[in-house]
């Protein structure tokens, strides 16, 4: 048995030696040093002997937008051409939508006309509004990031009523209804039910910019 | 030669400090994390009568996007001294001596700290001296050191800092406000021992070559003995660990 075959599991913190490269490759949550394979993250140690990678599984991970993810983000602005949302934290679509956790920090996304929907968008008021919290891909990988709302799960998914204040559901992908007036406006939504994430930890994140 | 302050002879006839440490004693320390639960990472930091709070905010988007870096992050370091942290009132607003160890404190921290992984972001770290009784720029290392390590953020080794000083002609370790004040020689040094790397070091007065020696064989020693205590720390304020 080596020595890195025994340290798996072994709680590390920044700095400690878990392996030299002649015989691993260094994974996440680990640097090279001269020569030698340090954790970079305090976390537990993982040796995959197939593929000879040591890793470094953090205690705490910094969740930071990644590309091809689903990020959960509240629009602030919309210009003619483009929507900007910023982005609150990390969304699962698989199996079943499930919110990851929140980014170290807010991060600006923005979601260009020709990416908001697959089909023809003439007038971009009538898929998003200032406010509404959506779910969007993101499809670039340095920031300021690029979303794309296109597929039937990207879109808005909570929304307040530009009448009454109150809750707007899907309606249909193109439009979502007032609980409490019965009001329907346009928009571009999402089928993924807004139960199926943390609306008031999102809420009270909104609340805490 | 005796140096006196206020009538108070600094190293005794048994070779012992005013307040009964030997020359190679660090004063009594106590390390905590996770203490603030806004922050993403924090820590607590006491050595003898000195208090320090470190918070980790990030990595975020800074307010001001002119200040990002296109291959890595930003690293914003802010030593601030509280206003009942000492005798007299101190005015919270930065003075000259408080910003220029906010950057002393950041190129401390800035060699160990892998800012590459986070480009076009800005990692804040807010070091506050809530009591100060000497050596609070290499408390408020060791605090950040802690901090970012609690926050999670990649690091090449946990940073600690100790200041070694000359009072009465000794070398002495971790001198406090008075040793400070009335001693001969004041040396902060910060390392991360685990690379083999001094950070900080800085001296204030006048030392011989050997003194020089000692006192950074001295401070090294001790620093080494602080990063296992942070490592300690860090180890015990994590009860579950993922895959365990």
């Amino acid at each position: 048995m080596s020595m890195l075959s025994r340290l798996t599991g072994k709680r590390v913190e920044p700095g400690d030696v878990v392996g030299v490269i002649e015989e691993y490759q260094p994974g996440p949550g680990t640097y090279v040093d001269d020569g030698v394979i340090r954790a970079s993250v305090m976390g537990v140690v993982v040796v995959n002997e197939s593929s000879r990678v040591v890793e470094v599984r953090p205690h705490k991970s910094l969740r930071t937008p990644r590309r091809c993810t689903s990020a959960l983000g509240v629009v602030t602005s919309v210009r003619h051409d483009l929507v900007v949302a910023s982005l609150i934290g990390e969304v699962s679509l698989k199996p079943h939508p499930r919110f990851m956790g929140e980014y170290s920090g807010i991060f600006d996304g923005a979601i260009p006309i020709q990416l908001i929907s697959e089909e023809y968008v003439k007038d971009i008021y009538e898929y998003y509004r200032v406010g509404d919290i959506v779910v969007a891909k993101i499809v670039s990988s340095s920031n300021p990031y690029t979303l794309s709302t296109k597929g039937p799960q990207y879109g808005v998914i909570y929304g307040l009523c530009s009448k009454c204040g109150g809750l707007l559901v899907s309606e249909s992908n193109k439009t979502v209804k007032c609980q409490s007036c019965g009001s329907v406006e346009p928009r571009k939504a999402s089928i993924i039910q807004p139960t199926r994430l943390p609306l008031s930890r999102l809420r009270y994140s909104i609340w805490r910019r | 030669m005796t140096v006196k302050h206020a009538g108070l002879r600094l190293i005794d006839e048994k070779g012992l400090r005013h307040d009964g440490r030997r020359p190679d004693e660090l004063r009594p320390v106590a390390m905590r994390v996770g203490v603030l639960s806004n922050a993403d990472g924090s820590a607590l930091f006491e050595i003898g009568k000195t208090k320090v709070l470190a918070a980790v905010y990030g990595p975020r988007e800074p307010p001001q996007r002119h200040t990002m870096l296109p291959d890595r992050a930003v690293l914003r370091v802010r030593y601030h001294m509280a206003p009942f942290s000492t005798m007299d009132r101190k005015s919270p607003a930065p003075s000259r001596r408080e910003i220029e160890l906010s950057k002393v404190i950041r190129e401390a921290l800035e060699p160990v700290v892998i800012a590459e992984l986070y480009p076009r972001t800005a990692i804040d770290v807010f070091v506050e001296v809530l009591q100060a009784d000497g050596g609070t720029r290499t408390a408020g290392v060791t605090a950040a050191s802690l901090a970012l390590a609690d926050a999670g953020i990649p690091m090449k080794g946990l940073v600690a800092g100790v200041a070694v000083g000359k009072v009465d002609g000794v070398i002495v370790l971790d001198v406090d406000e008075l040793e400070d004040s009335a001693g001969e020689a004041d040396l902060p040094i910060a390392a991360a021992p685990d690379i083999g790397l001094i950070t900080l070091f800085q001296l204030n007065g006048v030392l011989s070559r050997q003194e020089l020696e000692e006192a950074v064989e001295m401070g090294l020693s001790a620093i080494r003995r602080l990063v296992d205590m942070e490592k300690e720390t860090l180890r015990s304020s994590v009860t579950v660990m993922p895959g365990e």
